[in-house]
C-alpha cells in the first residue's frame, strides 16, 4: 500500500501518455479512451497494493497492455524475434518530409505496424520507459526488445515513405486529370 | 560488432533518457570513433526526435481527464468489461458446472460449517491477514481520517473513537468494513513506517460478551499479530500489526521521549 500516490497527481502525469499508447494499440479513439479509464480504474481498486511508488509508471502502462489484450487481442502468441536477425539500416526519411507529417499521420502509420513491433516501438516514442523497463513490461529478453525496436522502426519509416508517396501522388495526379480534361 | 552498436542505439530514447545507462554511454563512445556510426547515430535520433514530437502533439479527447477523475463511468465500464468479456465468454460450459458446483459446495460449508472466529479481535485479525496479503481490497481508499469518519457513519459501520497518539500523525491507506455475528466492525489501516503497517479494528461494545477494559489496552498476540484493545465509551477497539509489543506501547504514549521513558523502566525492572 502506497498513499504516497496521489491519484489526481498520477492521472495528470500519466493519463496522457497512456491514451497514446492506448491509441497507438488499438487505432481507435474510443478503445484508447476506454483503456485509460479501465486502466486508472484497476488502480483505484487495486494501485494501493504497489508498495513502491516508483513502480505506479510501469504498473499503468502493464495494466493498459494487459487489458488491451485481454480485451482486444485475445491469446495473441508473440515469437521471440534473435538478436542478430536485423542489420540496423533503415529507409531515410527526409527532415523536410518530417516537418510536413502531423501526428495523425505518425499514429497512423503505428497502428499498421506489426503488433509484435507496435507496443516497444510506441512505449519508444512516447519516452516514458526504458528499453529494460518496456522488457520488464513485455516480459522479454532485453535483446529481443532491442531487435523488435529496430525491426519496428524499419517498418514505421516504411510506412511513412509509403503514405508520404501516396499522398503526393495524389496531389500530383489532380491537375494532371484535371489538364487531361 | 557495429550491427550490435546499432541495435543498443537503437534502444536510446530521443532526448537522452538512457545516456546513463553504461551499455548505451559505451555504444555512444563506440559511435563517436566511427564515422560512418556516428552519422547513422546523428540520422536515427534527429528521426526519432520528429517522430516523439509528432507522437506528442496528439491530444487525448477533451474531458477524458475529468472523467477518469470522477471516476463514475470508468467503474460502470470496468465491471461490465469483466463480466462481460472476462467472465462469461472466457468459461467453457463444463468450467461453467464446475464453478456452479463449487459455488454449491461452499454454501453448504458456509450454511453448515462453524468456522466463525470465536470473538471480535480473532475475526478482526483474519481479516487483517487477508487485507495484508492482498486477499481483499480497502473498501475505501483515501488518506483522510475524516473522511473515513464520513464514509463509516454512511455505512452504518463504527467509527474509531479516539486514535492513539502516536497514531493520529500516521499516514492513512484507507479502510475496510466487515461482520461479526451480524456486527458491523471497521478497520483503519495506517503506515506505521519502515514497511510496516497497523490497523485499527472498531465495533461497537455493548453487544460483546466480554468488552476489553476501558482506556487501558490489553495486550495479546493472535495470529502472529500483536494487538492491543481497550474500550472507549461505545466502541471497543484493537491495534493490530506485525510488530513488537513495544512499538504497539509506544504508540499509546504522548512522545517519543516518554515512549524512551517506558523503554528504560522496563530494561530496568528486567534486571
Amino acid at each position: 500500500m502506497n498513499p504516497d500516490i496521489n491519484f489526481q497527481l498520477l492521472v495528470d502525469r500519466h493519463y496522457a501518455a497512456l491514451y497514446r499508447f492506448g491509441l497507438s494499440l488499438s487505432g481507435s479513439t474510443d478503445a484508447a479512451s476506454d483503456l485509460v479509464q479501465q486502466t486508472f480504474y484497476l488502480w483505484a481498486e487495486k494501485g494501493h497494493q504497489l508498495r513502491d511508488a516508483t513502480k505506479a509508471k510501469s504498473w499503468l502502462f502493464t495494466t493498459l497492455y494487459r487489458e488491451y489484450l485481454s480485451t482486444y487481442r485475445r491469446n495473441v502468441k508473440f515469437p521471440h524475434t534473435e538478436l542478430d536477425d536485423t542489420t540496423g539500416d533503415l529507409p531515410v526519411i527526409e527532415p523536410a518530409m518530417l516537418d510536413e507529417m502531423d501526428g495523425i499521420t505518425v499514429v497512423a502509420a503505428l497502428t499498421r505496424v506489426d503488433e509484435v513491433f507496435r507496443a516497444p516501438l510506441t512505449l519508444f516514442y512516447i519516452e516514458q520507459l526504458s528499453y529494460k523497463e518496456i522488457a520488464d513490461m513485455l516480459e522479454t529478453p532485453i535483446g529481443t526488445v532491442m531487435s523488435r525496436l529496430s525491426r519496428g522502426k524499419e517498418q514505421l519509416r516504411k510506412l511513412l515513405l509509403e503514405n508520404h508517396t501516396t499522398t503526393v501522388e495524389k496531389v500530383v495526379q489532380f491537375p494532371q486529370k484535371g489538364a487531361a480534361q | 560488432m557495429s550491427n550490435e552498436t546499432k541495435l543498443l542505439l537503437s534502444a536510446r530514447r530521443p532526448g537522452g533518457h538512457d545516456d546513463a545507462d553504461p551499455a548505451i554511454a559505451e555504444a555512444l563512445a563506440r559511435a563517436k570513433a566511427d564515422p560512418a556510426l556516428s552519422a547513422w547515430v546523428e540520422e536515427q535520433q534527429r528521426t526519432d526526435a520528429a517522430l516523439a514530437l509528432k507522437l506528442l502533439s496528439v491530444q487525448p479527447p477533451a474531458g477524458l481527464r475529468e472523467t477518469i477523475l470522477t471516476g463514475g463511468k470508468v467503474s460502470r465500464r470496468g465491471w461490465r468489461t469483466w463480466f462481460e468479456q472476462k467472465a462469461w465468454k472466457s468459461f467453457t460450459n463444463s468450467e461453467m458446472i464446475a464453478a456452479v458446483a463449487v459455488a454449491v459446495v461452499f454454501l453448504i460449508a458456509a450454511i453448515f460449517g462453524n468456522n466463525e472466529p470465536r470473538n471480535w479481535q480473532s475475526a478482526g485479525a483474519l481479516e487483517v491477514a487477508r487485507i495484508e496479503n492482498t486477499q481483499r481490497e480497502l473498501d475505501h481508499v483515501v488518506g483522510s481520517m475524516d473522511e473515513i469518519r464520513i464514509w463509516l457513519a454512511r455505512q452504518t459501520c463504527p467509527a474509531p473513537a479516539t486514535l492513539p497518539v502516536q497514531v493520529q500523525g500516521l499516514p492513512i491507506y484507507g479502510c475496510a468494513k466487515m461482520n461479526w455475528r451480524g456486527q458491523p466492525m471497521s478497520i483503519v489501516c495506517f503506515n506505521l513506517g519502515g514497511g510496516r503497517e497497523v490497523h485499527l479494528v472498531t465495533i461497537e461494545s455493548q453487544n460483546l460478551p466480554a468488552a476489553p477494559p476501558e482506556g487501558t489496552p490489553e495486550y495479546a498476540t493472535i495470529n502472529g499479530y500483536m494487538t492491543a484493545s481497550w474500550n472507549e465509551g461505545d466502541v471497543a477497539m484493537m491495534l493490530i500489526g506485525k510488530v513488537e509489543r513495544a512499538d504497539l506501547e509506544k504508540l499509546f504514549v504522548a512522545s517519543a521521549k516518554a515512549a524512551l521513558q517506558i523503554h528504560v523502566q522496563k530494561l530496568l525492572a528486567a534486571r
